[in-house]
């Protein structure tokens, strides 16, 4: 099949000159439910009175080559950029393969991938409920550094976005995200998947622990930090230190009950007398050797004797903190006929293995602890907001209510079952829908063992499309070939750019179809959308003007900006933890924490993306930046001279190049105000710490559009 | 003329404009404020800031169970309530009228309760992500906009208001607020205090010359601005206005603040509400959250133990304070089930939902009712003059616009206008101690 593009906008240029450029050509076919190739744009024609292009609204290329940059690297525009898009403006599309070349890139990306995937709503709540146990207190590596469970939550936050742009970055097709069973995953991420697909939790809330049971008949304790083995050794099966551990409670009993050392506890006995782990019913020995050594927290142990009975142990966990850090691309696989599934404990395997084996099914975003943690499930729920959330992501629409008038499925509960019931439009194809997660998962996200429901029969009806199938593997498939995936994710870049979903029309269409004809590749959508006019603004399409709404700078997109044009690592300190901060990132980020930051709601397919100001955004923004100026002009201007540093003020924080139009200008208001605030009686270090106020609070820093 | 001619036109238009009085003839058309308040907020008198109320409200996609032990929900045997003693049905008066509800209802002082209306209606949705369109009175609202925003702009000239847009403190997801098609941030408490106090330091003093040449930033990109730059940066200089308009001694009642949490959200709902910020603030307390598995309804109890204590101190406070321009309320994306699961939990009820309403000028009691619907229980037509359920001119399935105009009304919004802005459903006359003729 051969199909036809053409093209014609009108675009604006340097000045606002208007240039007219015209594009056809032949395009190779496609197969499958790929969008078609557009065909009969509409163009815009300036002599056409009955269309509504307001020029007005277009950007310059001042504006838009700066919004481009910025929403992708956080970095300025410089002025052989700027001089290349007035030359020619069709050199954007170059510039932004170079900007996303730049490890900037990578981190904003990050941060877009986070939210879009929905991996961020971890908590301490969340891990207790993966692992169906109550975590309080958790170990640390130093004193008031983040906890283990803090820790973890990072890493599940930031695990499949780092997946992502790994995957965009080697060109992989991006329908992968919902196939994929490799993840960028750190050592103790892999120990905790691990730890779950041994401690299995049934939908009733019963855990059975299948690979490790019998590990740990015996553990030994004892009561002296040095006494304690290292972790190889603690954790060797052939060691005679196997399953040795300190627990930091006990030494600290009464002498009544007899502490020794270090004492054995037998696993398989519950006798009066001897030591045994508190609650024990509930607390397998595999939870108390993963608990101790990843999460530093030893569950309480007891004897039959009043008062001898200790509270958790906190100490430090037995992992490495580099093992929350040493990031790397994992594989997850299941069994072969006879292989033993990778055990929690073997950490020093881990630690070079880029590999998991595993029996529960990890395929894609929407099974990763990051988005199990953001939406939790129970038997009442039974996955179906798991469901219609991964709808959301993946497809950017959602259950309507609307009945399908050409299915009928069988089993729907009781409640939903009546089509003249306001619940029937959307449980008519959401239950059985959420019978692929159910095939796959437990109530509490552990692999569904039941059989009866493991071989479950699921149906996807929706968005024209229908399938069938069993388990998450089958969704996957159904997911990345339908037809509302490349288009879902153009949408959810223009709410990035724009605070609004893209222009629906003949560019969009051009946009996707690009984007599914480079097999996919993120950067193709990213620059084919970045450089168009939804995002640009700088020509009017079918005789509408588009994108062009300017925005407030959101706090990830201003923080990015400040850390990387002031040279101050995570100045906002969002990615640092409040005990490893320092000064200026603790009292930034309270600054900032009501500038709005993009994030996602429950069942809303729009992302909340906020783009307008008001009272308190601007006033907590003016907070920050006064806290910026007063402490961290040093660092970033303290060996400039006055002069330098007003012009690197122009040009590094409000964005504007030597030949941007509005550069001499700016540059005046900010020496005028050096000039007044010194001749009010200022010093002149904090006459320039003002000024350098005056350039954060600037719409080329806190806005996005300019 | 070409449309080359026409930008020319529009932005000589715009210079003309940026003089600091065509800024705020610009802010009196964007907002409904009056200039003159605009320009000097603390000054405006009595005479130009005609009657109205100002609303705290509690709302809460989790749709908790407020309906399930409110007046009007007692006297049915399988309507189910919390066991014991904490939660246990307890005889009450409003405003001399004898009912029952669950003992922290009945704990409140006599002189709220004779002002605490409980309203019974339907919301129609079993959604949580659907906050935003029950906030819209399920689409019947004028332009679509959620209903408590249509009342604050419409109220911000007579309340005197430094904005016109609500304020949410403890919003997130779908809770957020939008107002013209905007969303709006949520701010939290701890960002209030930092917000309207400032930074301390050198370069405090500075402020205000700042202000002024941050004023001609603008003004440079305002010079080849588009409408979309334009309109931004008006929105930063009346923001920024705004917040050097509030006087510091009510600034100063914000220290008080040190969380984000349930008291720290009313503490600064109140110090808003002196400060005349907003003419609505919404907070979020918990009353049972979404307690599908609740057993022994312990949560719904816990929560209904801490929530109405605090609404209480709000009240008391606000009374100490002597602001009768203030309206308390809740309200929520659903009620929950109040029959099928027992006292093991409750699921979303999209037909039964309760309004609360407290304040000034409102005559205590009950509006509406319940009736057994399939295997639960919907909200009651409704008498709009007597409030009483059943049998009703307000149906069913205008119960919950018949809600809001009662909202509307309540706050100083005429009953005409209410109808403009809420074509459906009508304002319940019994709720007021002057009701509408």
């Amino acid at each position: 099949m051969t199909t036809s593009t053409c093209k014609t906008i009108v675009a604006a240029g340097a000045g606002l000159l208007l240039a007219s450029v015209s594009s056809c050509g032949d395009e190779p076919g496609v197969s499958g439910p790929r969008p078609q190739s557009p065909h009969n744009p509409v163009a815009w024609s300036p002599d056409d009175e009955a269309q509504d292009c307001n020029l007005d609204a277009l950007l310059a290329p001042q504006s838009y080559g700066s919004k481009v940059k910025t929403l992708l690297t956080g970095l300025p525009l410089h002025d052989d950029e700027l001089s290349l898009l007035v030359e020619d403006p069709g050199a954007l599309s170059e510039l932004i393969d170079s900007w996303l070349e730049m490890p900037e890139s990578r981190a904003v990306l990050n941060r877009f991938f986070m939210t879009a995937f929905q991996q961020t709503g971890t908590s301490r709540e969340s891990l207790s409920y993966l692992l169906d146990h109550g975590i309080g207190v958790t170990g640390n590596y130093v004193q008031q550094g983040p906890r283990a469970d803090e820790l973890f939550n990072q890493n599940f936050a930031q695990s499949f976005a780092r997946t992502v742009s790994e995957m965009v970055e080697e060109g992989q097709p991006f329908y992968e995200v919902l196939t994929t069973d490799t993840f960028m995953m750190t050592t103790a991420m892999m120990s905790f998947l691990a730890f779950r697909d041994d401690e299995v939790v049934a939908d009733n809330g019963e855990h059975h622990v299948r690979s490790t049971a019998g590990d740990f008949d015996t553990i030994t304790l004892v009561s002296n930090k040095q006494d304690e083995p290292p972790i190889s050794d603690s954790l060797d099966p052939s060691s005679p230190s196997f399953a040795t551990f300190y627990h930091s409670r006990l030494a600290g009993l009464d002498p009544s009950c007899n502490v020794q050392d270090s004492q054995t506890i037998d696993t398989t006995q519950n006798e009066s007398g001897k030591w045994r782990i508190k609650l024990q019913g509930l607390n397998s020995p595999s939870y108390f050797v993963f608990s101790t050594v990843v999460l530093g927290a030893s569950p309480g142990v007891q004897r039959h004797l009043a008062g001898c009975r200790t509270n958790a142990g906190i100490s430090t966990p037995r992992l490495a903190r580099q093992d929350f850090g040493d990031w790397r691309m994992v594989t997850v696989r299941s069994p072969n006929d006879g292989e033993e599934p990778t055990l929690f404990y073997e950490i020093t395997d881990m630690r070079v293995s880029n590999e998991l084996v595993l029996h529960t099914p990890h395929i894609g975003f929407f099974t990763t602890p990051g988005f199990f943690s953001t939406w939790p499930n129970n038997a009442d729920n039974a996955a179906r907001v798991t469901t219609n959330q991964t709808l959301i992501v993946a497809l950017g629409s959602s259950f309507e209510g609307e009945a399908a008038t050409n299915f009928e499925p069988d089993d729907l509960d009781e409640e939903h079952a009546n089509p003249a019931s306001e619940c029937y439009g959307c449980h008519q194809t959401l239950d059985p829908m959420r019978d692929y997660f159910r095939g796959s998962y437990t109530h509490f996200y552990g692999q569904q063992l039941k059989l009866k429901d493991a071989d479950m029969h699921a149906d996807f009806v929706f968005g024209g499309v229908q399938e069938s199938g069993n388990g998450v593997g089958d969704l996957a498939q159904t997911l990345a070939s339908h037809p509302l995936f490349p288009y879902a994710w153009a949408h959810k870049l223009c709410y990035f750019a724009n605070a609004e979903p893209c222009t629906k029309g003949d560019e969009l269409d051009r946009v996707v179809y690009a984007f599914t004809e480079a097999d996919f590749d993120f950067r193709v959508l990213v620059r084919e959308l970045f450089s168009s006019p939804l995002i640009t603004a700088s020509a009017c399409l079918a005789g509408v003007n588009t994108g062009g709404t300017a925005t407030i700078a959101r706090r990830s997109t201003f923080c990015h900006e400040l850390t990387h044009r002031l040279g101050i690592a995570d100045i906002c300190g969002l990615h640092t933890h409040e005990d490893d901060a320092s000064t200026l990132q603790n009292d930034v980020r309270n600054a900032v924490s009501s500038v709005p930051d993009d994030s996602f709601s429950r069942a809303e397919v729009a992302p909340v993306v906020i783009g307008d100001t008001g009272l308190f955004t601007r006033a907590n923004r003016e907070a920050a930046c006064n806290l910026i100026a007063m402490n961290g002009y040093e660092a970033a201007f303290g060996e400039l001279t006055a002069d330098d540093a007003l012009t690197a003020m122009v040009q590094q924080i409000m964005g504007l190049p030597l030949t941007d139009p509005r550069h001499a200008s700016a540059r005046a208001i900010l020496e005028e105000h050096l000039t007044e605030a010194i001749a009010a009686g200022e010093e002149p270090p904090t006459a320039l710490k003002s000024a350098m106020v005056i350039a954060c609070m600037s719409p080329g820093l806190a806005g996005v559009g300019f | 003329m070409t449309k080359h001619s026409k930008k020319l036109n529009r932005r000589s238009f715009m210079r003309t404009l940026g003089s600091a009085a065509g800024v705020v003839t610009l802010q009196s058309l964007a907002t409904g404020i009056p200039a003159k308040i605009l320009l000097d907020p603390l000054s405006a008198s009595a005479d130009d800031l005609p009657s109205g109320k100002i609303l705290i409200v509690t709302s809460s996609r989790h749709g908790d169970p407020i309906n399930a032990n409110v007046p009007g929900t007692y006297g049915f045997s399988d309507v189910h309530h919390p066991p014991g003693d904490a939660m246990a049905e307890t005889e009450l008066s409003l405003a001399g009228t004898t009912t029952t509800a669950a003992k922290p209802w009945a704990d409140l002082p006599q002189n709220i309760l004779d002002r605490t209306v409980f309203f019974h209606h339907a919301t129609y949705s079993p959604v949580h992500g659907e906050l935003a369109r029950v906030q819209r009175m399920m689409d019947e609202t004028e332009k679509n906009d959620m209903l408590i925003s249509l009342l604050a702009r419409e109220l911000a000239p007579k309340l005197g208001t430094v904005q016109s847009d609500p304020v949410s403190l403890g919003a997130v997801g779908a809770e957020l607020l939008s107002s013209g098609g905007r969303l709006l941030a949520n701010v939290t408490p701890l960002s209030v205090r930092q917000a309207l106090g400032g930074v301390e330091g050198p370069l405090k003093g500075l402020t205000e010359l700042r202000d002024k040449h941050i004023d001609r930033i603008y003004d440079l990109y305002r010079e080849r601005g588009t409408p979309g730059q334009v309109k931004l940066l008006d929105a930063w200089a009346r923001s920024r206005d705004e917040a050097r308009s509030i006087s510091q001694g009510l600034i100063n009642q914000l220290d008080k603040i040190e969380s984000n949490d349930e008291d720290d959200q009313l503490v600064a709902a109140r110090v808003l509400a002196a400060m005349k910020i907003a003419p609505v603030i919404t907070v979020h307390l918990n009353f049972g959250r979404d307690n599908h598995n609740d057993p022994g309804l312990a949560l719904e109890t816990a929560d209904h133990l801490s929530a109405i204590p605090k609404l209480r101190d709000l009240i008391e406070k606000v009374d100490e304070n002597l602001q009768d321009d203030v309206l308390v309320g809740s309200f929520n994306v659903f009620g929950r089930t109040l029959k099928k699961k027992g006292t093991t939990g409750r699921d979303h009820n999209p037909g039964h939902h309760c309004m609360l309403l407290i304040g000034d000028g409102l005559k205590g009691g009950i509006v509406g009712g319940i009736e057994p619907n399939n295997n639960d229980y919907i909200a009651q037509s409704i008498d709009s003059v007597t409030g009483q359920g059943g049998a009703g001119d307000i149906p069913y399935n205008e119960s919950l616009a018949s809600a809001g105009k009662t909202l509307g009304y309540a706050m100083g919004v005429s009953a005409d206008r209410m109808d403009q802005l809420l074509p459906a459903g009508k304002i319940v006359r019994s709720v007021f101690e002057n009701p509408p003729t």
